[in-house]
C-alpha cells in the first residue's frame, strides 16, 4: 500500500510540472500586459514603464522568464501580488481554509443527498418516486450555481431572514454556500449511484444472494451498494476539484473570503502572479485529491486490494 | 424490436417532457434569431417613470433599475448566451476531434505528445482553465468563447482517439485495408464516420454545459457588454437589487436553467437510443 502510494506520488511530478508550464504559457499570452494596468492606464512615462518591466522581469525572453518562474517555484515562492505586493503563498494560506471548509461541506452534502436519492431511485425504479428524483437530479445539474445561490439568498436571507447571506465566519454562514455547491454534485452522484445499482442488481451474484434467503436489506446495503459506490467515489473526487473551481463563482455570490474570491478579484485586476499561483495551487490540490480517491478504491473493493 | 419502438418513449410523462423540451429549445432559438419579433419592448428603452416595477401588466418579468423591460432584455440577451454556447462547442469539438484524429493517425511519438498535452490540460478543472484563459485574453464575448472552447478540447480529443483505436482492428477496417485502401482513405472514409456519433452526441450535450460555463464567466464580469448583456451579466446586474427587485436576477436564471435542462433531457434520451446496451431498466 505504502509502496503503491509512493509510486503514484512520483508519477504526479511530471503532471504537476506540466500544469505549471501550462499555467505559465496561458498567462504569458496576455496582450494588454499587466504593467500598463498597474500604472494607472497610460499616464506613466515610457521610462517608468520600462523600469517597471525590468523590475518584474517582463523584458526578458520567454524561456528566461520561465526559468526564473520555475526556479522560484521550486523554492516554494509563488511570487507576490502586483497590486498589494503581498506574497501569493501567504494570500493562499490565509484564504484556503475558508475554501477548504466550503469544499468539504459541499462534498458532504453532495455525497449524502446523492447516495440516498440514487439508492431510493434505484429501489423504486420506474415508479413515480424514481421519475421525480431523476427529474430533480437533471434539474440540479442544469441550474447555474450562481443562480441557485441567489435563489437561496432570496428565500432564506431576504424573505425569511433565517440565515446570513454573506460572510465567511462561523458555521451558519457556511450553510447556504455549501448547499448551493453541493446540490449540483448531488445530482451527478444520484444519477451515477442509480445507474450503478441497476447494473449491479442485474449481476448473477445478487440472484445467488437472494436465493440464499438473505433479506432484501442485506442484499441492497451490504452487497449491491458497495459495488455501486466505486464509480460514485471516482466522481466525488472529480467533483471535489470542480467544486474548488466552482468556489470562484460561489464565493463571489456569498462574499466569502476564500481563494476562489481571491482568484476572481485577481482576474479582474489582471494581477497575474496571484492568478498563476492560485490556479497552480488548485491544480495540485485537484491532482492530490484524485490520487487519494484512487487509493481509497482498495478500501471499498477488496478485489483491487488483492491484485496490488 | 423495431427502431421506432426503441425511440418512442414508453411513458406519457417522458413523451410530454421531451415535447416540452423541444418547445423550449425552439422558442429560445427563435428569440435569438429574431428577438425584435419575440420581445414586447426595446431592450435599450430606459424610462425613469417605470423603474423597478414588479412583474405583471405590460411587463411580464418586471422592469430593472434603469426602467428597461426585463422580459425584452432577456429575449435579446438569448442571442449572446446561445451564441457563446454553440460557438464554443463548434470550436472546441472541431479542434478536439482534429487533435484526436492526428494522434490516432500518426501514432507513435505524435500520439504521445498530443495526448500528454491533453492530459495536462485535464489536470486543471474546466472552469478554472477557462478562467485562466479568460484572464489572459481579457474581457469580451469572443474571449469567453475561446476560453470555454479550449477547456472542452481534451474531452473531444480523448473520445475521438479512443474511438479510432478501438475501430482500427474491426473487420470492416481490416477488410478495407486488405483491399488495398491507403491509410488516409481508411482513416477518413472508414474510421472517421464510425467514430463521429459519440463525439457529436458529446457536442450536443456540451452546448448545455458551455452555456453554464459561459454565463458563469460573464457573471464574474468577463463579458464586457455594450447595450444588451447576455443572461449571465443580467443576472449579475440584478444582484445589487436583490432585496427590492427579486425578478431581475430570477428570470435570466430561469432562462438558462430551462435551456440547459431541455438539452439534457433530450441528450439523455439520445444517449439511451445510441447506447448499444439499451436503457437501464
Amino acid at each position: 500500500m505504502i509502496k503503491l502510494a509512493a509510486g503514484r506520488m512520483l508519477a504526479l511530478l511530471p503532471v504537476v510540472f506540466g500544469s505549471s508550464v501550462l499555467v505559465f504559457v496561458i498567462l504569458y499570452l496576455i496582450p494588454g500586459d499587466s504593467v500598463m494596468s498597474r500604472l494607472a492606464l497610460g499616464t506613466a512615462s515610457p521610462e517608468r514603464i520600462a523600469e517597471l518591466r525590468g523590475q518584474l522581469g517582463l523584458d526578458l525572453p520567454l524561456y528566461e522568464q520561465f526559468a526564473r518562474y520555475f526556479s522560484r517555484l521550486l523554492r516554494g515562492d509563488l511570487g507576490s501580488s502586483m497590486i498589494t505586493s503581498e506574497p501569493v503563498l501567504d494570500k493562499i494560506a490565509a484564504h484556503f481554509p475558508a475554501t477548504l471548509a466550503l469544499t468539504a461541506a459541499s462534498s458532504a452534502v453532495a455525497a449524502t443527498v446523492g447516495i440516498a436519492l440514487g439508492m431510493l431511485s434505484a429501489i423504486r425504479r420506474n415508479g413515480a418516486t424514481d421519475a421525480v428524483i431523476r427529474l430533480l437530479a437533471l434539474l440540479s445539474i442544469s441550474m447555474p450555481s450562481f443562480w441557485t445561490g441567489i435563489l437561496l439568498i432570496l428565500a432564506f436571507s431576504v424573505h425569511w431572514s433565517w440565515l446570513p447571506a454573506t460572510g465567511s465566519g462561523g458555521m451558519l454562514a457556511l450553510i447556504l454556500p455549501a448547499i448551493t455547491l453541493g446540490i449540483a454534485g448531488a445530482g451527478f452522484i444520484a444519477r451515477m449511484v442509480r445507474n450503478g445499482m441497476l447494473e449491479v442488481l442485474k449481476e448473477p451474484y445478487i440472484a445467488a444472494l437472494r436465493a440464499k434467503g438473505l433479506t432484501e436489506r442485506t442484499v441492497l446495503y451490504r452487497h449491491a451498494l458497495r459495488n455501486a459506490l466505486i464509480p460514485a467515489v471516482t466522481l466525488l473526487g472529480m467533483l471535489a476539484g470542480e467544486m474548488m473551481a466552482g468556489a470562484v463563482v460561489i464565493e463571489t455570490v456569498f462574499a466569502r473570503q476564500g481563494i476562489g474570491r481571491v482568484l476572481a478579484d485577481a482576474i479582474l485586476a489582471k494581477d497575474i502572479p496571484v492568478v498563476q499561483g492560485v490556479v497552480l495551487f488548485s491544480a495540485v490540490v485537484y491532482v492530490v485529491v484524485n490520487l487519494l480517491v484512487d487509493l481509497s478504491y482498495s478500501l471499498i473493493d477488496p478485489r483491487i486490494r488483492r491484485t496490488q | 424490436m423495431t427502431s421506432a419502438e426503441v425511440i418512442a418513449p414508453k411513458k406519457n410523462l417522458e413523451r410530454l417532457l421531451l415535447a416540452l423540451s423541444g418547445g423550449v429549445l425552439l422558442f429560445l432559438i427563435a428569440c435569438s434569431i429574431a428577438p425584435q419579433w419575440m420581445a414586447t419592448a426595446s431592450p435599450t428603452d430606459m424610462r425613469m417613470d417605470r423603474v423597478l416595477l414588479p412583474p405583471g401588466g405590460d411587463h411580464w418579468f418586471g422592469t430593472d433599475n434603469l426602467g428597461r423591460d426585463v422580459y425584452s432584455v432577456v429575449v435579446h440577451g438569448s442571442r449572446y448566451s446561445l451564441l457563446i454556447g454553440v460557438a464554443s462547442v463548434v470550436l472546441g469539438c472541431f479542434a478536439g476531434t482534429l487533435l484526436g484524429l492526428l494522434a490516432g493517425y500518426f501514432g507513435g511519438i505524435w500520439d504521445a505528445i498530443i495526448m500528454r498535452v491533453v492530459d495536462t490540460l485535464m489536470t486543471i478543472p474546466g472552469i478554472l482553465l477557462a478562467l485562466a484563459i479568460a484572464a489572459s485574453l481579457g474581457p469580451g464575448m469572443r474571449n469567453i468563447v475561446l476560453a470555454v472552447a479550449i477547456s472542452s478540447v481534451p474531452g473531444y480529443a480523448r473520445i475521438m482517439r479512443g474511438g479510432l483505436l478501438s475501430l482500427q482492428n474491426r473487420p470492416f477496417a481490416l477488410a478495407a485495408r486488405s483491399l488495398g485502401a491507403s491509410r488516409p482513405r481508411v482513416f477518413l472514409l472508414h474510421l472517421l464516420p464510425h467514430s463521429l456519433p459519440p463525439v457529436l452526441l458529446m457536442a450536443a450535450l456540451g452546448i448545455g454545459s458551455a452555456i453554464l460555463a459561459g454565463s458563469g464567466l460573464s457573471f464574474l464580469g468577463l463579458g464586457e457588454w455594450k447595450e444588451v448583456p447576455d443572461w449571465g451579466a443580467i443576472l449579475s446586474q440584478g444582484r445589487s437589487y436583490l432585496t427590492v427587485a427579486w425578478w431581475i436576477s430570477t428570470f435570466p436564471g430561469i432562462a438558462i436553467t430551462l435551456f440547459v435542462l431541455s438539452i439534457n433531457l433530450i441528450g439523455d434520451r439520445l444517449r439511451d437510443v445510441f447506447d448499444p446496451a439499451g436503457p437501464l431498466e
